[in-house]
């Protein structure tokens, strides 16, 4: 690989461009912006055509006569929103379902994409889909126009179909396109979870309409006509719609705090309240970073110096001293090579998230403490005993550009990024931290979604230990306590007919069965095979649920978007009591994958292999990435297991958010905090859940995640 | 609230300051040492030495105390306060902050000393702070340079008859108003500076 720049400049630039957009986007909408029951930006129960803040989440729970929703909305892009919601109403049952059910559990996905921005005499017009992927319980669509008038008041109106078509309903009017459209088929959700193209705006159409009018920053109140007739529910005799009228208000106590109150129909009272998070906002600002050394910088003629007296400073005497003043910055200094005019160095950034940030104080430490004549600062940071590239610095720019406006993008602009250097020439030093590391935790595991017991909660404490034999040969482990759960006894799942064999679903025995266990125990080895191939193994007990072999190997060069990986596993199925033994299922699984930064916030990745079951399939992987390491992303697995056989949500599907901790506490960490949302984890395109794969942990000294990074260089 | 978590954090005694000033002195002082850095720098005497400590306030951060210089870089000259934050101040004027939280992550403020020397006039500078997602964000600030008068200064040790200059700056959605004394040889010996919009000013004296 020859040496490149860093392409800053196109990077910068598009991030620009997006941020621009992001900004000049509803320039008055998503002022006083507020949510409907459903969780989405708009009426009481109708949408209307807003969008959020680029970026924020929105977490609303929303209650009325025996009905509960719980949905996030998340905004993707400027005028792309998602929505996923769970939600609980009592007594009720699916049309074409005989009677009543004691208590039904649904989960929804809806989008809705914005096609202009309001102006002084256009609305803004939003195209949405609503349930579009689950039983369709809630399966609206619509078209919505709104408009605001003065700084307190805003109307929108809007043409609905599916359960927005109910009230009210004239033929529709896509009729005249196709006669498709007269008819809604019934719904045959079978397991759910696949899309119902057969219903996207079919059957009657109705029209909505409501205005919001807000006489104070932090008061909203509004008023509706609904074109959802809740035919079902009125079936069931679960609610009485007395009227289409509705009414409410909704109350802003703190920022990012909504509560409402309306309402409904004419006989129900709903409350909502309504959680806004905004990744781009952090609420320590840039972070409580404890201040770095200042940059030293060279005086006079010392910055002609063409080499330095090894009599009067030795070698060895710089490297442990660096070793030590590194240590203080929870950057572990490893290896060393030195010449009259250059600088490398090896070493593990412990503290700080952006690899960028470390590499400042770094270079801050050098100019410090070398001598005069070395001027080049080469770094090559490691995870896992893997160096990951390198990123050379000249000490003239890191001089100039201290404490400089500008001085930022410039010396990103100068830095040459590069895959690591060989390890001939580098001087290892004695290792001085700790080998061994170990913590007591609490630990919660909360599984909702699941059908029959929809919120199971298991509490505890875990120990993680682990002890460092070599850089890169790690054995760890977990030993869990349960010490609460509220799990009822699990009877053991044994597949019937075409099913996959149960190799998740019998994880309920796991928390009754192993309620003191290892959680995990393996003996791990990274490597580097070529400058542009890492390599993994991991053998022991991988997994609450599997242990066996892994190993992974993935080309990423440190300046390309495109990454390829090829896993490969050996599985058995442990016994349910989380100690040594097996049960009889195994399996060989692993995928080959490609993963792919798009460049614009978005991630992708795909999966193509053998799952757990030994099904063969794909998974489909994206995620917007946040600057900051916040990280919002769905996925879903089509496998060989045919949905009937699959059960209840057809294949597997969910949403995963990860949060860095130094988000939350202002500190800086390289912790992180990641939780899939959405998934309800069955037997169909399941995957070995191995910790340490490599993509995850080679990225961060990356192209694209320096980049990222890169504004806390000098923080 | 960005300003009143930063406090109650520095207040907590997390900031870490005093590991910038044991790094310098402890682990790599030996390494300055034997190369003979420029008025050494790093190696700050025990009672706060006139020469090398400044008197500091942060008022919004509660902050007040001594200060002693950590590196001397010629013209500019860095500084380590209460509760372990950082400053550099080249040629007088501020030009960064560490450990404070929303810092001032640089400065351009030449035309603005220019003006201070020229005994008024106008200046732009410019200040970058660091937003929330890790991007350097870089504000241009008009500001007018004008001689208030002469005042007496007391500088703690000593009474010092200074011209006192005003800076009023405007930018997009920001005012401020820096002060600085000038002493006959026109060096800035005591100043309220403009950090960021929640941490406001710093005021920095010598002694």
């Amino acid at each position: 690989m020859t040496i490149r720049a860093m392409r800053r400049g196109g990077a910068a630039s598009l991030a620009a461009l997006l941020a621009a957009g992001a900004v000049n986007a509803q320039t008055v909408s998503d002022r006083g912006l507020s949510y409907t029951l459903y969780g989405t930006p708009g009426l009481i129960e109708m949408p209307s055509a807003l969008s959020a803040k680029d970026g924020q989440i929105a977490a609303t729970i929303g209650n009325f006569d025996g009905q509960t929703r719980t949905t996030f909305t998340f905004q993707l892009l400027p005028r792309l929103s998602g929505s996923f919601r769970y939600s609980r109403i009592e007594d009720y049952s699916l049309p074409g379902q005989r009677g009543q059910v004691d208590t039904y559990f649904d989960r929804s996905f809806d989008l809705r994409y914005r096609f202009n921005d309001e102006t002084a005499v256009m609305p803004a017009f939003a195209i949405g889909l609503q349930d579009f992927l689950g039983t369709g319980a809630y399966g609206a669509e619509y078209l919505v126009a709104t408009k605001t008038f003065g700084d307190t008041l805003r109307v929108s109106a809007g043409l609905g179909w599916g359960r927005f078509g109910s009230h009210n309903g004239f033929d529709n009017p896509l009729g005249v396109l196709a006669s498709d459209f007269d008819e809604r088929p019934d719904l045959d959700f079978e397991e759910g979870g696949t899309l119902a193209f057969d219903q996207l705006f079919r059957g009657d159409a109705a029209l909505f309409a409501g205005l919001e009018y807000a006489p104070t920053e932090k008061l909203t109140l509004k008023a509706e006509y609904s074109s959802d007739a809740y035919d079902r529910e009125t079936e069931l005799g679960l609610i009485d719609r007395d009227s289409p009228l509705n009414f409410g208000a909704v109350y802003r106590p703190l920022p990012g705090v909504q509560l409402g109150a309306s309402w409904l129909y004419g006989s129900e009272l709903a409350l909502t309240g309504t959680f806004l998070i905004d990744p781009t906002e952090r609420p320590y600002g840039p972070g409580l970073d404890p201040a770095p050394a200042p940059v030293k910088i060279r005086q006079g003629d010392a910055r002609a110096a063409q080499s330095w007296n090894r009599a009067a400073l030795p070698e060895a005497t710089i490297g442990t001293a660096l070793q030590q003043a590194l240590a203080a910055e929870g950057v572990e200094l490893s290896s060393i090579q030195l010449s009259d005019r250059a600088v490398r160095l090896r070493y593990t950034n412990t503290r700080y998230r952006a690899e960028a940030q470390a590499m400042g104080r770094i270079a801050r430490m050098l100019s410090i403490g070398l001598p005069d004549s070395i001027e080049s600062f080469t770094l090559e940071p490691m995870q896992r005993g893997v160096p990951l590239s390198a990123v050379t610095l000249s000490r003239s720019d890191v001089e100039a550009f201290a404490d400089t406006a500008g001085g930022t993008e410039a010396l990103s602009q100068r830095l040459v990024l590069d895959d690591a250097g060989p390890s001939v020439g580098l001087k290892p030093l004695p290792r001085v931290d700790d080998r061994f590391s170990w913590g007591l935790a609490p630990y919660a595991r909360i599984t909702v979604f699941d059908g029959d017991a929809p919120f199971q909660v298991e509490l505890g404490a875990q120990v993680t230990a682990s002890y460092e034999i070599t850089d890169s040969l790690v054995a760890s482990g977990t030993l869990r306590q349960q010490l609460y759960t509220n799990r009822e006894d699990p009877e053991l799942i044994v597949a019937e007919g075409g099913e996959p064999y149960p190799v998740r679903r019998n994880a309920a025995l796991y928390a009754k069965e192993g309620t003191t266990g290892f959680r995990d125990l393996t003996l791990a080895q990274y490597g580097r095979l070529a400058p542009d191939v890492y390599a993994r193994t991991t053998l022991g007990y991988l997994e609450e649920m599997y242990g066996g072999v892994s190993t992974e190997v993935l080309w990423k060069p440190a300046d390309s978007r495109l990454g390829l990986g090829a896993e490969v596993n050996y599985a058995r199925q442990r016994d349910f009591d989380l100690g040594f033994g097996f049960q009889d299922y195994d399996v060989v699984t692993g995928h080959a994958s490609a993963y792919y930064d798009f460049d614009n916030r978005f991630y992708g990745q795909i999966d193509v292999g053998r799952y757990l079951a030994g099904d063969w399939g794909a998974t489909f992987t994206l995620d917007r990435e946040f600057e900051n390491g916040w990280s919002v992303g769905g996925y879903f697995t089509l496998t060989d297991v045919p949905f009937e056989d699959y059960g209840e949500g057809s294949f597997d599907k969910g949403i995963r958010v990860t949060i860095p901790l130094d988000y939350v506490v202002g500190q800086p960490t390289r912790r992180e905090a990641s939780s899939a949302l959405a998934s309800l984890q069955r037997d169909g395109g399941a995957k070995l859940r191995v910790d340490g794969r490599l993509y995850e942990v080679v990225r961060d000294g990356h192209l694209n995640d320096l980049d990222d990074g890169w504004g806390r260089f000098w923080k | 609230m960005t300003g009143a978590l930063t406090a109650l954090a520095l207040l907590a005694g997390c900031g870490g300051g005093a590991g910038v000033t044991a790094a310098l002195q402890g682990t790599i002082a030996p390494l300055v040492g034997t190369q003979a850095a420029p008025a050494g720098g790093a190696a700050a005497a025990a009672p706060a030495d006139p020469a090398t400590s400044r008197r500091v306030e942060i008022a919004a951060l509660g902050l007040s105390g001594t200060a002693r210089q950590v590196i001397d870089n010629g013209a500019s000259k860095s500084f380590s306060g209460p509760a372990g934050f950082t400053y550099t101040l080249r040629d007088g004027m501020l030009v960064s902050t560490r450990g404070l939280g929303p810092d001032l992550m640089a400065a351009d403020a030449r035309q603005s000393r220019a003006a201070l020397r020229a005994g008024g006039g106008q200046a732009v500078r410019v200040h970058e702070t660091l937003d929330g997602l890790d991007r350097i964000e870089r504000a241009e600030f008009n500001c007018t340079v004008s001689l208030q008068g002469t005042e007496a200064v007391n500088l703690g040790n000593r009474q010092v008859t200074a011209r006192r200059f005003d800076e009023e700056c405007q930018g997009t959605g920001l005012i401020f108003t820096n002060y600085y004394w000038l002493d006959a040889a026109g060096e800035i010996i005591s100043s309220r500076q403009f950090i960021s919009q929640s941490v406001a000013y710093l005021r920095s004296s010598d002694l």
